[in-house]
């Protein structure tokens, strides 16, 4: 690599941590939608996707915005993640876990915390399929992501909607 | 009260939320993300290099290995240990007419006609070939032997017993010969299906304990199976595999797939997959069999499965057919379907087609 193009490298590196550090939150918020669980894995999560998103940087060509293109990646990230280290893990109340909340949740939003917990309870699909629900996409939108159709995002989402109902009602 | 949960409120304070997230201050300085990165390659380098796979699984060249081993193990087992033809012309020792394996079990390919009398030109023929002392036949080779049930034991083997009928039949056969056509027609058919059924264990109508197709035709059989397996998670894997059963119990198999996940495998019907690492399950089914023909079986098996590599249990629900190509060989067509497990709450497809050798 000759120096002129070791600059220019070394030049889109720097924008490349910029983006990234102006987009640190967002960051969080997919590790915690869609790949953490109740353990301490945000941190190595937070790196994965990082380390993802420098990967596939020359793909980015500025169409869109660069927060947009993150997401997307971020999100496939965690959830391939979450996938890799579905590990069945001891059941621990809602109250147990509001205890320690401050430990790796800051919401001042009690339901957030709620929603963290719930989707916590589901398996690797479910989980990605209610995260694209709650982030706001239409089932159209979500049958397209999951090529699937929309009925049977319908049907499992009525399903998954059931099951996190008696969850919560295990917890009350 | 509705029994699903209303989740619009979790919509609405979670927008509320990301929107919180992405103004709050960043928590990793450009100098932490710099040092996530120092040990990553550029896009350009990475480009450049060819892509090294992330999961940690077994490397494919290692999965094909194994199966190769266990191939040329299961061949020299088959080429050492495997019994004579049970067609092979019989030896003089076994046609002594003292023993109980008197009748010869094979059947001249040429028809005899047994209402023609012997030409005086063969009668001279066996003469001379009497007198010629290395081709005497032993003392007592043509002594009149009484006519009893112990011709018959060569024959009776695994559950296929020769009834009194049976032997009343032959007396009358032997008092009225059958025709050329009617001798054609007996090697046609009853030769093959007494080879079958000394080779065919009874198959009772429910099994309990393996759930494998091959002993319906065998006691011992190596397969060696292709297949494929689909699941949401995994996508789709292709498969290969060889396994050993016998006495209707899997003795294990081990399998690839082409993601280079090897899987060892105990009671099992030839091939599984599921997991994306090292991974080591049990299965047992119960289910029922049904063999229209000595050619022809289907089975239809509900059992369950437990998988210790990315632990998980669940239920299978496993069809099959096998076909008995010829002596040694069979194929078989499996369809299994894994309910979803109580880890990974999805189910799987699997598709198998095994050619197994029949070893005895």
């Amino acid at each position: 690599m000759d120096k002129k193009t070791l600059v220019e490298e070394r030049r889109r590196q720097e924008q490349f941590v910029a983006q990234v550090q102006q987009c640190d939150a967002l960051i969080y918020s997919v590790c915690r939608l869609y790949g953490c669980r109740r353990d301490n894995s945000t941190e190595d999560l937070y790196q994965e996707i990082v380390c993802a998103l420098w990967e596939s940087y020359d793909s980015y060509n500025g169409d869109s915005k660069f927060s947009s293109w993150l997401y997307s990646v971020a999100r496939n990230t965690a959830v391939a993640y979450y996938r890799r280290h579905q590990l069945r893990q001891p059941e621990v109340s809602l109250t147990d876990l509001e205890r320690n909340f401050e430990d790796w949740h800051d919401s001042p939003d009690p339901l957030v915390g709620e929603l963290y917990y719930l989707i916590d309870q589901l398996n690797a699909d479910d989980r990605y399929l209610t995260g694209l629900y709650i982030d706001g996409y239409e089932y159209d939108e979500i049958a397209q992501m999951m090529n699937l159709s929309q009925q049977a995002i319908r049907t499992r989402m009525s399903r998954i909607k059931a099951r996190l109902k008696e969850i919560k009602d295990r917890q009350k | 009260m509705t029994d699903e949960l209303n989740l619009e409120p979790y919509r609405k304070a979670w927008k509320a939320e990301k929107q919180r997230l992405e103004s709050a201050p960043p928590r990793h300085t450009e100098q932490d993300i710099l040092s996530m990165l120092s040990h990553h390659s550029s896009p350009k380098e990475a480009a450049s290099q060819p892509q090294q796979p992330r999961r940690r699984t077994l490397p494919l060249w290692l999965g094909s290995a194994a199966a190769s081993v266990a191939i040329l193990i299961g061949v020299s087992w088959m080429l050492w240990f495997r019994p004579a033809s049970p067609i092979a012309p019989p030896t003089i020792a076994e046609l002594r007419p003292h023993t109980p394996s008197a009748i010869p079990t094979t059947i001249p390919t040429t028809p005899i006609s047994l209402t023609t009398p012997p030409s005086p030109h063969s009668h001279a023929r066996t003469m001379q070939l009497l007198q010629e002392p290395h081709r005497s036949l032993p003392a007592g080779a043509f002594d009149p032997q009484p006519l009893s049930d112990d011709y018959l034991l060569p024959l009776e083997d695994n559950n296929t017993k020769v009834v009194p009928s049976d032997l009343a039949d032959a007396k009358t056969q032997v008092q009225n010969p059958p025709s050329q056509s009617q001798w054609q027609s007996f090697q046609a058919s009853d030769v093959t299906n007494s080879i079958y059924k000394q080779k065919t264990p009874k198959e009772p109508l429910v099994r309990t304990w393996s759930d494998n197709m091959s002993f319906q035709f065998a006691r011992t059989q190596v397969g060696l199976s292709l297949g494929a397996c689909h699941s949401q998670a995994i996508g789709t894997q292709a498969l290969v595999g060889v396994g050993i059963t016998r006495d209707s119990k899997n003795y294990g198999a081990i399998c690839a797939n082409n993601q280079g996940a090897l899987y060892l495998l105990f009671g099992v019907p030839s091939l599984t997959s599921g997991s994306d690492s090292l991974s080591v399950g049990l299965q047992y089914g119960y289910g029922l069999s049904y063999r229209p023909t000595d050619k022809l079986a289907i089975r239809l098996n509900l059992g369950g499965y437990l998988q210790f590599g990315n632990f998980d249990l669940g239920l299978r629900l496993n069809t099959e057919a096998g076909y008995r190509l010829n002596e040694y060989l069979t194929l078989t067509a499996s369809y299994q379907y894994y309910m979803p497990g109580i880890i990974s709450g999805e189910g799987r497809h699997t598709a198998i087609v095994t050619l197994g050798y029949i070893i005895d």
